[in-house]
């Protein structure tokens, strides 16, 4: 009887080639970050899976936004610990 | 199909309307079916597996932020088979609600079916869209196909028929362009 809905796979990249307009007009420095914020998705990918959302790319949006606070997160506790070296 | 088109009027009580179209058109049904479910409950009936709950769904969010309350609107049933389809049809409420039938004809494509019985089995599912129909807004989607078969226009003659307003779009033929000489 086959799938009734396309995998969360399936689904990032429909939504990825939905921005493909989007991703060409960028400049190609912005192209990398771009690539770069659905790879930190993709990292989540069974999690977004798994939620069932009935927006998927909400919470591929907020996969992106978790994988950029905890990059936020290691800088601070690099300049903490670069701040407690100089003190 | 021209793109232009981004959504079909709201079916109307009393008629049934008929869009014969091919697969793009769902993205335009689906947002058809999420101004129905703002104003209540809606039957779909899916004939080809194709209803599309994710577009649904971003459909709807352009609308309202209550996404789930509205998802819960729409009862959907899927049929694989012909016989399904009209054990489905007769078993819909004839309380006023809104009835969606998605690619109508796959089902009755069905080879191991006799076409005899399949064309029987579909004029007993218009007689019961007909009824439905009599109290409550009833729209069809028939899937044109690239290549079509002989069988494929002699099941679309009944639904045309029976339908009170009828769409039919087609995929927009691809331009010849002249290359320059120079």
């Amino acid at each position: 009887m086959g799938r009734t809905l396309p995998s969360a796979t399936q689904i990032m990249l429909k939504e990825e080639a939905a921005l493909v307009r989007f991703r060409r007009a960028l400049r190609r420095g912005d192209q990398l970050v771009f690539d770069d914020l659905f790879t930190a998705a993709q990292k989540h990918i069974s999690a977004t899976a798994y939620a069932a959302h009935a927006l998927p790319f909400e919470t591929f949006l907020m996969a992106m936004l978790l994988e950029e606070h905890k990059e936020v997160m290691r800088l601070c506790k690099i300049l903490e610990t670069l701040q407690e070296m100089h003190a | 199909m021209d793109r232009q088109i981004v959504s079909f009027p709201i079916p109307k009580t009393g008629k049934i309307s008929l869009v014969v179209a091919p697969r793009a058109v769902v993205e335009s049904l689906m947002t058809m079916l999420a101004a129905l479910a703002l104003r209540g409950p809606v039957i779909v009936v899916d004939g080809g597996n194709c209803f599309d709950g994710y577009g649904l769904a971003r459909a709807i969010r352009r609308r309202t932020h209550e996404v789930q309350a509205t998802l819960e609107q729409v009862q959907l049933s899927r049929a694989f088979t012909c016989y399904q389809m009209v054990a489905m049809l007769a078993e819909l409420p004839i309380d006023g609600t809104p009835v969606i039938v998605l690619d109508m004809l796959a089902t009755f494509l069905d080879e191991n079916v006799q076409f005899a019985k399949r064309q029987r089995l579909l004029d007993n599912s218009l007689h019961l869209l007909r009824q439905i129909s009599q109290g409550a807004p009833v729209a069809i989607w028939s899937r044109s196909r690239s290549s079509p078969t002989g069988e494929d226009q002699q099941l679309l003659t009944p639904l045309l028929e029976n339908a009170h307003d009828i769409w039919e779009l087609e995929t927009p033929a691809i331009p010849v362009h002249q290359l320059p000489l120079f």
